[in-house]
């Protein structure tokens, strides 16, 4: 019941920051990009429907690998240290536990994950019906382009349909986010400073990002699960593959933090 | 373990052989305290003498490197995920978060233990001076007002274990006679209350007992 109350208390206080307006601002930028990008391509918005412009933003490996993080740790990452001085007085002493207290919180990072990454793929939905029609099948776009297809995805992917393809990318980059978030919020809560645990991610995806540049897949950590649907790049290391690695960066963080709260002075 | 509420047989605060390092400073040097239900019992200290560092120790914030705390029947100490008390604290600073108002800070505080209402929450307010109506956001409180609301928290749940930290620091002298009796009324229901300050005037007037904490010892304050 405590774990539930507390949750639910450090979700009301997360969502009621007014730097959460920055997320589907950033949605609407990204599909309004990749808009203009399409429509600017040899056959144009016409042929186009909403799956295009989702893969367009969510299968770009430069926007999922960089941006997308970038901007939700900037969220996110001090959601554990702005709870550790003052705040903490307050807090901990009506929890049964320390416990309690670190598991709301990587329960925070779960929820405000989901919630991003929903955001930004329904102002992304949202954004596109305008320019081009809503569709249950691939589009026009995905036969007539072929190869040159900006969705990016391979030709394989196509006997899939497109809803099932979304949901795939939308749940990895929900775990990667999850597990990255909680990660660098883990690493600014050790240091006792959130803007370490920002600039650390921060570089860590660009550098996961020029990795995945220059050496393949198999060195990027960070949503790596993004992988499988980039015609691109080597097909070795498969969805389950990412999973496992998002999942084991998410166990040793959420290990290790909750061994450091068991320990640190408040 | 001595069960909660078993107040018969035990102390409300009881910590022996308690000592304390910050780095490689030795705080606290082998603290004894026994507190019972219905006592008021005052710290005296000067600053940095560690007043607030045992009130973090005796409510599980902090644990000790040596000694043994129970609080209200819980063993204070890392086993079972990190046992805390469950207390009404107010120590130095309570963070309140800034861009709320009083009445919804003080809501998303008695959401955790779930025990009293939103009416309870705005009386609360009212005793301490407070508007609950007051929309203002935490951040343009005065010094006071925020000491006020901390007192608030401290109290709304009706602990029976009151840690207070300086409690009276930032309030006018108006209102600080209305929390002596608001003390006074509470060591009456039972509340066992750790009062450190650096004030000797003003804990003479409620304190059962003062205590001295010098040099990381605690002593009676006259002996």
């Amino acid at each position: 019941m405590n774990f539930l109350s507390m949750l639910w208390c450090e979700i009301l206080i997360c969502f009621s920051r007014r730097r959460w307006v920055a997320a589907p601002l950033f949605a609407f930028v990204l599909a309004a990009l990749v808009l203009a990008d399409i429509g600017t391509r040899r056959w144009g918005l016409q042929p186009a429907n909403q799956w295009d412009i989702l893969l367009g933003v969510f299968n770009n490996k430069f926007i999922v690998v960089v941006l997308l993080p970038v901007v939700f740790l900037a969220l996110v990452t001090d959601s554990i240290t702005f709870d550790t001085e003052g705040r903490a007085h307050l807090t901990l002493v009506r929890l049964p536990s320390r416990a309690v207290w670190w598991w709301s919180k990587v329960g925070l990072m779960g929820a405000a994950s989901f919630v991003y990454v929903s955001v930004m793929f329904l102002c992304v939905g949202f954004t596109s019906t305008p320019a081009v029609p809503l569709q249950w099948s691939w589009s026009r776009l995905v036969l007539l382009s072929g190869w040159a297809y900006p969705g990016g995805l391979p030709i394989s992917h196509l006997h899939t349909p497109p809803p099932v393809i979304i949901l795939k990318i939308f749940g990895l980059i929900w775990l990667g986010l999850f597990a990255l978030g909680t990660a660098v919020a883990t690493l600014g809560f050790i240091t006792r400073y959130a803007i370490i645990g920002w600039i650390a991610g921060a570089v860590a995806v660009l550098v996961s990002y020029g990795t995945w540049s220059v050496w393949g897949p198999t060195l990027h950590l960070f949503l790596s699960a993004h992988r499988e649907f980039n015609g691109g790049v080597p097909g070795s290391p498969t969805l389950w593959w990412s999973v496992l690695l998002d999942g084991a960066m998410l166990t040793a963080s959420v290990l290790v933090g909750y061994l450091f709260t068991l320990r640190r002075d408040f | 373990m001595i069960k909660n509420g078993d107040r018969s047989r035990s102390y409300a605060i009881e910590a022996t052989g308690v000592v304390k390092s910050l780095g490689q400073n030795l705080i606290l040097k082998g603290i004894n305290l026994r507190v019972n239900y219905g006592e008021v019992v005052a710290i005296i200290g000067p600053n940095g003498s560690g007043k607030t560092l045992l009130l973090r120790l005796l409510c599980g914030l902090a644990y000790p490197d040596q000694g043994r705390i129970i609080t209200g029947g819980r063993v204070i100490e890392p086993k079972a995920g990190g046992a805390l008390a469950d207390v009404g604290l107010l120590l130095e600073t309570p963070g309140f978060l800034p861009h709320l108002s009083g009445l919804n800070n003080l809501r998303l505080l008695a959401m955790l233990r779930q025990r009293i209402t939103d009416a309870d929450v705005a009386a609360a307010m009212r005793q301490v001076g407070l508007d609950p109506a007051d929309r203002r956001p935490v951040r343009a409180y005065s010094t006071g007002m925020r000491q006020r609301l901390g007192i608030a928290q401290a109290v709304m749940e009706r602990p029976q274990i009151l840690l207070l930290d300086e409690p009276t620091n930032g309030l006018d002298p108006e209102y600080t006679g209305e929390f002596l009796n608001m003390l006074r009324e509470l060591r009456g229901q039972g509340v066992a209350i750790v009062w450190t300050s650096h004030e000797m005037e003003e804990v003479t007037v409620v304190a059962d007992r003062i205590l001295a904490l010098r040099s990381g010892v605690l002593a009676d304050f006259n002996g």
